[in-house]
């Protein structure tokens, strides 16, 4: 009785198909990752580009966003230095060594619900690193690695990490590229084992005209703790699906973001935290500030299984706005099939408080310190647990983005 | 504590599973042909002596029906619905409306005895049949009881068969009857504002809903009038195989007041029932509506066979300056429950408020919450909701909050608790919360738990029984939206409570 629509593909769709037939033969590992790559891409196909009347993407129509596709490019893929426990190789190597493994280990990807844009990447992704960290072992310096996407191209990579049982390892990277409006995706797997304790940190800095679709899937083991810092600095369109999921019980995650977005940006993390494991603790905390025409959406999902007695979930989202046209949207939510559990929410959104800023300003602090001292301890709260080291680095990252905005 | 007491009562003397309501009457009744056509729809009209405006609209609203997809969003699980199995209009037979409770089947009569509707209400119930002297009872009623009067209008699958103390409203010139009578005696009333805040194809049960409507109230509070008691209407499912699909439409004029009191059951049925209702409430300027509902339908048997499908559009719109648009429900019935009261909040300085809780138990399954669209300048809403799970049952509040960019300095508090009762139940919350404006401030915040061992043990020790404690207990934990109901709801409710989570101990 009803009337079916068709689904009409976009020119995007169009030229990210075309792109797919004509690379496929000639990407890194095509005879391990071929038939990996075929079917995240026929699931892409069968979708398309994801749109707003697709839940998890209802805040980043991504069929009007992205118009246009660049042509591809080469991914620039920094290593990490060499250390002790640490041992890194980049894709190509590992496909050359152990292709089927590597291939079983991208095609596990867990986020939790379907995105068509890890699946693009996944179609794509041609450049990355492989990165494990020895049970044990007690690294002593960050590993860190990057992923820099060709300006004005479009290119996809994929880290994979795993971390050996009772190691401690703090991981950053960065991705994207700070110049030249790339397009393109970069996906971290992370596999904590049990009792290891990670700190990972990803910084997206894609530049003002580039557009990043990125993903975090992650398994966390029994007592295992994992620590998360993404912070987003620039990019027009950036979008992170994160997916996490504890595989063992009485494990902690502690996951954090900041937004900072300006002029008409668009910066969307969309979580999935799976509760699969009774008696573990995981606290989100999500922050944005916002200036100008931007606006950032936070989607968060805490679903607690049956089975997951003892369940501890604390998500927040907060989004501060520095001027009238931004615009912040949350969805956090809780699924919850376990009768002993402590789940909760809190949703919080306004701007700089009036009442603060007097205060400070009476006591002689000038407008706009008063109101660089309050947005700097709103967006601080995500850095406090990190190793001072680190958390200065980053704090860096929102202040200069601050003196930017407020001057 | 009486109320608590009475909780315990009804919780002993009713066994598990027992839903009261369930009986049927068995009444003459006229159908319209079983299925969906235009010719029903024409039947429809044609049957209730509808203006040809009416009707048009009615046909419009079905050609757009036939375009749209039942929506899949909702946490729900139900096979589908054969829409062409449903018989969309059944009325008692030779009722048309009537006019005194002479006209009324002694059947029907009997049927609002075992509902239990209102004691009071069944004195004015005979006081009606005494053609001669009607005015006089509601005089009285009027002078020696002031507080307590509950208006009644009273919906039998698809025709309204009876509503009291319209003489007394009408003094003050208001207008209470059923909308199909309002279509008749004051079409210009209807057509200005049907459809004026639900739009015909808002979405797929309300399109469908314009199409069939059958009845349902209508509610005029002119200029300045303070509505001097309750209004109520009475909703009720009696035949197989009907859907029941009333439209409800609530105008309180500028700086008038009014409350208004819903309640529905159904009897008990192996097959699943559809209701799929439209309710537009529109406050002009320092207006007030305040509207309850004790949604009561059946909710199916202990197998989860049988049931209401509840599907329900209701939206009210704060349209003048100062409104203020208050939605209370307690959720306790249906199979499936889709139901999302909603304010839109277009004039300055006007209020939403949505107080709710939602209990299910066996194999019910809510999807419920509402929307506060702030758009007016210094507006302000507030949300309480309180979900109750037990059983093998799925309790989901789903709200939207969103702030356009014009509503300057709007304000939102919402906070949505959940309890779970048993490990095979599930409870949700999904609330979309959108800032346009960086003035708007909202907190929205949320928990889950369960009774705590704690608690638990407090009351047993005090000698309660695990039920009667459980019931304490979750009576306590649903106050804040309980004492926002009307006196005559507030002990049903306590009541209803007590019967929802009976067996989901131990």
């Amino acid at each position: 009785m009803n009337v079916q629509v068709q689904r009409v593909e976009t020119p995007a769709e169009l030229k990210l198909a075309s792109q797919f037939a004509e690379r496929k033969d000639a990407l890194v590992g095509a005879d391990t990752l071929g038939a990996g790559r075929a079917a995240a891409f026929a699931r892409f196909e069968a979708v398309g580009l994801p749109h707003r009347r697709v839940e998890e993407f209802k805040y980043t129509d991504m069929r009007a966003r992205l118009r246009e596709v660049a042509d591809a490019g080469e991914t620039q893929v920094t290593l990490p230095d060499a250390q002790g426990g640490v041992r890194v190789t980049s894709l190509a190597e590992a496909l050359a060594s152990d292709g089927a493994a590597i291939a079983e280990r991208i095609a596990e990807r867990f986020t939790g619900f379907d995105s068509p844009l890890l699946d693009l990447n996944e179609a794509f992704a041609s450049a990355g690193a492989v990165i494990d960290i020895a049970a044990g072992a007690n690294v002593a310096e960050p590993v860190r690695a990057g992923f820099a996407h060709p300006a004005g191209k479009r290119g996809d990579s994929v880290a994979l990490y795993s971390v050996g049982s009772g190691a401690s390892v703090t991981l950053i990277e960065k991705a994207g590229s700070a110049d030249g409006g790339a397009q393109g995706g970069h996906v971290s797997h992370v596999d904590v084992a049990d009792g290891a304790k990670v700190t990972f940190i990803r910084h997206v800095d894609a530049g003002a005209q580039g557009v990043h679709s990125g993903g975090l899937a992650v398994t966390v083991g029994a007592n295992a703790t994992f620590d998360l810092l993404l912070v987003v600095s620039t990019g027009e369109l950036v979008r992170t699906d994160i997916g996490l999921r504890f595989v063992g019980g009485d494990a902690v995650a502690n996951l954090r973001g900041l937004h900072l977005a300006g002029s008409t940006r668009h910066v969307d993390t969309t979580l999935f935290v799976d509760h699969a494991e009774p008696g573990c603790v995981s606290r989100e905390l999500f922050k944005s500030v916002l200036d100008d025409r931007a606006r950032s959406v936070f989607q968060g999902k805490i679903l607690v299984r049956q089975k997951a007695q003892k369940t501890d979930g604390k998500m927040m989202a907060q989004a501060l706005m520095l001027s009238d046209d931004a615009e912040a949207d949350s969805k956090p939510e809780l699924e919850i099939y376990a009768d002993d559990v402590q789940c909760g929410h809190g949703s919080t959104t306004g701007r700089v408080d009036d009442t603060l800023l007097f205060y400070l300003m009476a006591r002689g602090i000038p407008k706009r310190e008063a109101t660089r001292m309050l947005v700097s301890a709103f967006a601080g709260e995500v850095f406090d647990d990190l190793d001072e080291a680190v958390a200065e680095e980053f704090s860096a990252v929102a202040e200069e983005w601050l003196e930017r905005h407020l001057a | 504590m009486p109320a608590v007491q009475e909780t315990i009562e009804q919780v002993k003397s009713i066994d598990v599973d027992k839903y009261k309501y369930g009986f049927t009457t068995d009444i003459e009744m006229e159908k319209a042909p079983k299925g969906l056509s235009e010719d029903v729809i024409r039947f429809i009209s044609a049957r209730k002596h509808e203006p040809e405006w009416m009707l048009e609209w009615r046909l419009d609203a079905y050609k757009r029906w036939q375009t749209m997809n039942e929506p899949k969003w909702a946490k729900l699980d139900y096979p589908k619905i054969d829409f062409n199995d449903i018989y969309y209009y059944a009325a008692p037979k030779g009722q048309d409306g009537p006019k005194s409770l002479d006209e009324v089947d002694p059947e029907l009569l009997r049927t609002y005895e075992k509902l239990g509707i209102p004691l009071k209400e069944q004195e004015i119930l005979a006081g009606v049949r005494k053609a001669d002297e009607p005015s006089k009872l509601d005089e009285e009623a009027g002078g020696d009881r002031p507080y307590g009067k509950v208006a009644i209008d009273a919906v039998f699958d698809s025709v309204s068969v009876v509503t009291t103390f319209k003489d007394e409203l009408a003094k003050h010139g208001i207008i209470f009857c059923s909308i199909s009578e309002a279509l008749r005696e004051h079409p210009e009333l209807v057509k200005q504002y049907l459809g004026s805040v639900v739009p015909v194809s808002d979405n797929y049960y309300a399109t469908l809903n314009s199409a069939v409507f059958s009845d349902g109230s209508f509610v005029y509070i002119p200029k300045g009038v303070r509505c001097p008691m309750e209004l109520s209407t009475y909703f009720r499912i009696n035949e197989m195989d009907t859907g029941q699909f009333e439209r409800t439409l609530i105008i309180a004029d500028e700086g008038s007041y009014v409350s208004y009191l819903e309640g529905c059951t159904a009897p008990m049925r192996d097959v699943n029932q559809l209701h799929a209702a439209v309710v537009e409430l529109i406050a002009l300027d320092d207006a007030e509506i305040k509207y309850s509902t004790v949604q009561n339908w059946y909710p199916g048997d202990k197998d989860g066979k049988g049931g209401i499908y509840n599907f329900v559009t209701k939206r009210g719109d704060c349209r003048g300056r100062n409104s203020k648009i208050s939605w209370t429900q307690v959720e306790t019935g249906s199979a499936i429950t889709w139901k999302y009261p909603s304010c839109i909040l277009r004039g300055d300085n006007s209020r939403g408020e949505f107080y709710s809780i939602a209990v299910s138990n066996g194999y019910q399954q809510v999807d419920s919450g509402t929307k506060m669209v702030h758009l007016g300048r210094n507006t302000s809403s507030r949300i309480i909701s309180k979900g109750i799970a037990a059983g093998r049952s799925q309790n989901t509040y789903r709200g939207l909050v969103s702030a356009h960019a014009k509503a300057t300095n709007a304000r939102n508090f919402t906070q949505c608790d959940s309890l779970l009762i048993g490990n095979d139940c599930g409870a949700h919350t999904v609330p979309y919360i959108e800032a346009k404006n960086s003035s708007a401030t909202f907190e929205h915040e949320a928990t889950t738990s369960k009774i705590s061992d704690d608690q638990m043990f407090y009351c047993l020790s005090r000698g309660l029984g695990e039920e009667e404690a459980v019931a304490l207990i979750v009576n306590g934990f649903v106050r804040d939206v309980i004492q926002q109901l009307p006196m005559e709801f507030m002990v049903e409710t306590q009541k209803l409570i007590g019967i929802s989570l009976e067996g989901s101990v131990g």
